[in-house]
């Protein structure tokens, strides 16, 4: 698959010795760290609001390269508590942004987001305004979206539904997305998860056995989704043999 | 201790509950933002009820204190210390030595002195949400609400946030009030929990007690912590114990299997 994205060494404020990624075009992938490991600086790095001199290529040219506007075309970064709404309904806003027309068809598709899209910006509520925002990100970028914590503002099941839109736009649109997280709640809807520990990605690969790594990731300072944490327990305990996400499920394989 | 607000008429409902004193009390449901504008409008305008009798000034002040959210909405001066004594001024309160109540107040919550001349958006994350309860500490309440706590937070430093506010019940006596969206949260940490629902109290009582009421809250559509509705399925076949730790059910698990 083609490689979008690669960050190279990756050095800053000693937050991270030598953090290196790459990522392939429609990829979706959940970066997970604790409080201060710098989830939101590398956000403002990919959003060039920090320059420095690092080693970041974008489709195969340092970042530093492109102009403003060719950026801007290219990538657009989703800070939940820094944007600015100034239409007066959601729709008004994602046209004044220059949306793609083709992507705002495809949210108007979706009967929650043209909700959202109706409403008037004024009267839309935090989480409302952070669905605009990924909806603007979505339908402007042409290559990668990334997205800085929302998980302090959504509850579990709205988180569950945010990540499946995203992945379902990385599918429609062949867009790349990075998401920052706190919680590992909905991660297991990723393609990759990362797991940042002390300026080192501790853990990367599919979501599914990096959670199963319990002690790292607690170590990490991390939280292991309820089912995950109990299926990984009882595996231990040689009282199931696999990973069961439903619980349902697992109670059929204690006790059925 | 009962909490009353004088103002609050919803469809002929009067809004009151108890808060008890010494334990963690966690309050959730949905528009849990009527209950913290109340707490904090009503506290300005002085008409909280608190066992039948109005407080007002500085009887308010020392009774209840307000942690918000967002540490943006407390906060107007640069350095910790400014802002400590910005708040002293702000309540009426003169201590003789200024800072010493500094240092008392930074101490009890795990903080050391040498956050006074820091610049407070240079502080980690938790250490920022200590110093919002530190600078509550200053006017000594009973009872300290904090507005989601550990929204913004990681498991390692939501940890530490519970740890000091369980020295402040168990050392200091203080009742606290956790106000949040979490179920696992407030199943885990609250030993009072109080389900507001629909403009009025749904439930009161034992944390532990109220989240055995899967049906009401099932009927309410009021989410259930992931270990009890794991423990509800289970007792289908095995009488599985409701616990609040996941150490606890494996244990109860692996005698019934």
């Amino acid at each position: 698959m083609e490689v979008i994205l690669n960050i190279n060494d990756l050095q800053y404020n000693n937050l991270w010795d030598s953090l290196s990624l790459s990522l392939e075009k429609g990829c979706f992938i959940a970066i997970a760290g604790s409080n201060n490991s710098g989830k939101s600086t590398l956000c403002r790095i990919l959003d060039r609001k920090i320059i420095d001199n690092f080693n970041i290529n974008l489709k195969g040219k340092d970042i530093k390269d492109y102009s403003l506007e060719e950026y801007n075309h290219s990538v657009q970064v989703v800070y939940p508590n820094e944007c600015i709404l100034v239409e007066e309904t959601g729709e008004e806003e994602l046209i004044r942004r220059n949306c793609l027309e083709e992507r705002i068809e495809f949210f108007q598709k979706h009967k929650f987001l043209k909700t959202i899209l109706s409403k008037e910006i004024e009267k839309m509520t935090i989480q409302e305004k952070i669905w605009l925002q990924m909806m603007i990100a979505v339908g402007k970028a042409e290559d990668l979206v990334v997205i800085d914590s929302i998980d302090s503002y959504l509850d579990k099941e709205d988180l569950k539904e945010a990540y499946t839109f995203l992945k379902a736009c990385t599918k429609a649109f062949k867009i790349s997305m990075i998401i920052m997280t706190l919680s590992l709640e909905a991660t297991l809807l990723v393609d990759k998860l990362y797991i940042m520990k002390e300026g080192e990605m501790i853990l990367e690969g599919d979501p599914l056995t990096i959670l199963q790594k319990d002690n790292l990731i607690n170590k990490a300072g991390l939280k292991v989704p309820f089912m995950i944490d109990l299926s990984v327990k009882l595996r231990d305990y040689d009282l199931i043999k696999e990973i069961e996400l439903e619980k349902e499920k697992l109670v059929e394989a204690l006790w059925n | 201790m009962e909490l009353a607000f004088k103002d609050y008429n919803y469809k002929n409902h009067k809004l009151s509950f108890t808060i008890k004193e010494k334990e963690i009390n966690g309050i959730t449901g949905n528009h849990l933002e009527e209950i913290i504008s109340m707490i904090r409008l009503q506290r300005d305008i002085h008409n909280i009820f608190v066992n039948k009798k109005e407080l007002k000034d500085k009887t308010l002040k020392a009774k209840i204190a307000f942690v918000r959210e967002r540490i943006e909405e407390s906060i107007h001066e640069q350095t910790v210390g400014d802002q400590m004594i910005e708040y002293l001024k702000r309540e009426d309160i003169y201590p003789k030595n200024v800072l010493k109540k500094l240092k008392d107040a930074l101490k009890i919550v795990g903080l050391k002195e040498d956050v006074l001349v820091r610049n407070i958006y240079s502080l980690s994350t938790s250490e920022q949400k200590l110093v919002q309860i530190s600078l509550e500490l200053l006017c000594n309440p009973e009872i300290i609400i904090l507005e989601e706590p550990m929204k913004v937070l990681d498991g390692k430093n939501q940890k530490k946030i519970m740890m000091v506010l369980k020295r402040l019940k168990e050392e200091y006596g203080k009742a606290i009030v956790i106000i949040s969206q979490d179920p696992e949260l407030l199943y885990q940490e609250t030993d009072h929990a109080i389900i507001y629902h629909n403009h009025q109290i749904l439930l009161e009582g034992k944390t532990t007690e109220i989240y055995q009421k899967t049906d009401i809250f099932r009927k309410n559509k009021l989410p259930l912590p992931e270990i009890i509705e794991f423990i509800e399925m289970a007792r289908k076949h095995q009488k599985i114990e409701y616990v609040r730790d996941i150490r606890d059910l494996i244990k109860d698990i692996y005698k019934h299997v």
